[in-house]
């Protein structure tokens, strides 16, 4: 067995205790004559060892909020019938209207009911040639929950975050914004135009931004 | 029986509150998996809301021939990795930041001798080893997330570890020897 090296295989298989007992022993009789192969025994061991001892990581518990509330609503399984409907008789109003008047009422973090995110109550309607990971919008209907809408304005565009970078970003082109703490998205004072022209360099992302 | 599967359907259906209890449950090791990955907690975290996102809205294809945790492990890695050539891009984001009020989550970057030799090693030995030593998954399923076979999963522990202890081997032995 001196003679033959076992195979990084064997080797790691050998510190993870999973060869058989035969199998473990001849590589056991290797390392005792073999420098090279128990050097790499003992570096699989320290790295084990120094992952192992890693601590886990905790994110705070408002970036969990913000991260739950900045889930975007979804769409239902496609059928032929009822998302077809639904646009027909719903979201093709909301949708000419907001293309209209370039505001739409976008609902803000869900309102705790369990089945608030089937959007059962909401007309949808896709962002005018949507930005790269832009959210569905949906207009809420009031009267189905109560706590709903949190977030007003006039939709944006959605921007890579994070939103205090956002928010100096447009600070730097004389735009006063701040971040929304029950969401995460950003709330610009200006116009539309301004804001958009502000962010034109900023790639699309999960930061909402809105003005007012 | 996947622990999940309960919560998993009614997610699927569209409860949000079916899907923030399995973020909370899995929260801990998504952030842990895309810290070590990227080596900082601000990329983490966008990380880990873009995978979010990403499952959220996947989810009803979700099939459950994998178990949920290494479905959401598979998307992380991706969401990771794709933020990878923006990194590099723009390299002055690396560099640790005073922490923003405003974005308390961004505490500091993470640092030390074991992240800097985790940060030095090749992404797919990197991504392998973590998910092997730090989140305890097995080698058959970092080979379905990674899309490789078993023994390439083997050998990329094999020399993620090893790299690894060779960058570390001067810094163990002093911590070893302070203790």
């Amino acid at each position: 067995m001196a003679e033959k090296h076992p195979d990084e295989f064997e080797l790691l298989s050998y510190v993870e205790e999973e060869l058989p007992t035969e199998a473990r022993q001849d590589v056991a009789e290797h390392l005792v004559a073999c420098r090279s192969c128990a050097e790499h025994v003992r570096r699989l061991e320290t790295g084990r060892a120094v992952l192992r001892a890693a601590p886990p990581l905790e994110l705070s518990d408002e970036r969990r909020s913000r991260m739950l509330a900045a889930l975007p609503d979804r769409r239902e399984p496609r059928s032929f019938t009822r998302p077809l409907k639904r646009f027909l008789v719903i979201a093709a109003p909301v949708a000419a209207a907001a293309a209209l008047i370039g505001v739409v009422v976008v609902n803000g973090p869900y309102g705790g009911g369990d089945d608030s995110g089937d959007a059962g109550e909401a007309a949808q309607a896709e962002e005018a040639g949507g930005d790269e990971g832009g959210a569905e919008m949906e207009q809420s209907t009031g009267a189905a929950d109560a706590t709903a809408p949190l977030v007003t304005g006039t939709f944006v565009r959605n921007v890579a975050g994070p939103a205090s970078a956002v928010v100096d970003l447009l600070a730097a082109e004389g735009i006063s914004a701040e971040v929304n703490p029950d969401d995460g998205s950003v709330t610009a004072q200006g116009t539309a135009a301004d804001v958009r022209a502000a962010l034109e360099g900023r790639p699309g992302g999960i930061v909402a931004v809105y003005v007012k | 029986m996947d622990p999940d599967e309960e919560l998993v359907r009614r997610a699927q259906r569209g409860d949000r509150f079916a899907f923030e209890r399995l973020v909370e449950q899995h929260e801990q090791r998504l952030y842990t998996l895309a810290a070590r990955v990227l080596g900082s907690r601000e990329d983490a975290a966008d990380a880990v809301q873009e995978a979010l996102v990403r499952a959220w809205l996947a989810l009803p294809k979700f099939r459950g021939d994998a178990r949920f945790s290494t479905w959401l492990y598979r998307i992380v890695v991706n969401a990771a990795h794709d933020m990878r050539p923006k990194r590099r891009e723009s390299p002055a984001d690396e560099l640790p930041e005073p922490a923003d009020p405003r974005d308390r989550f961004a505490e500091k970057e993470l640092s030390g001798e074991l992240q800097r030799a985790l940060d030095a090693l090749d992404e797919s030995y990197r991504i392998a080893v973590v998910l092997y030593d730090v989140l305890g998954c097995s080698y058959a399923e970092i080979a379905e997330m990674t899309g490789v076979a078993e023994g390439t999963v083997k050998s990329r522990i094999f020399r993620g570890r090893s790299e690894l202890a060779e960058r570390l081997g001067t810094a163990v032995q002093e911590t070893e020897s302070n203790q």
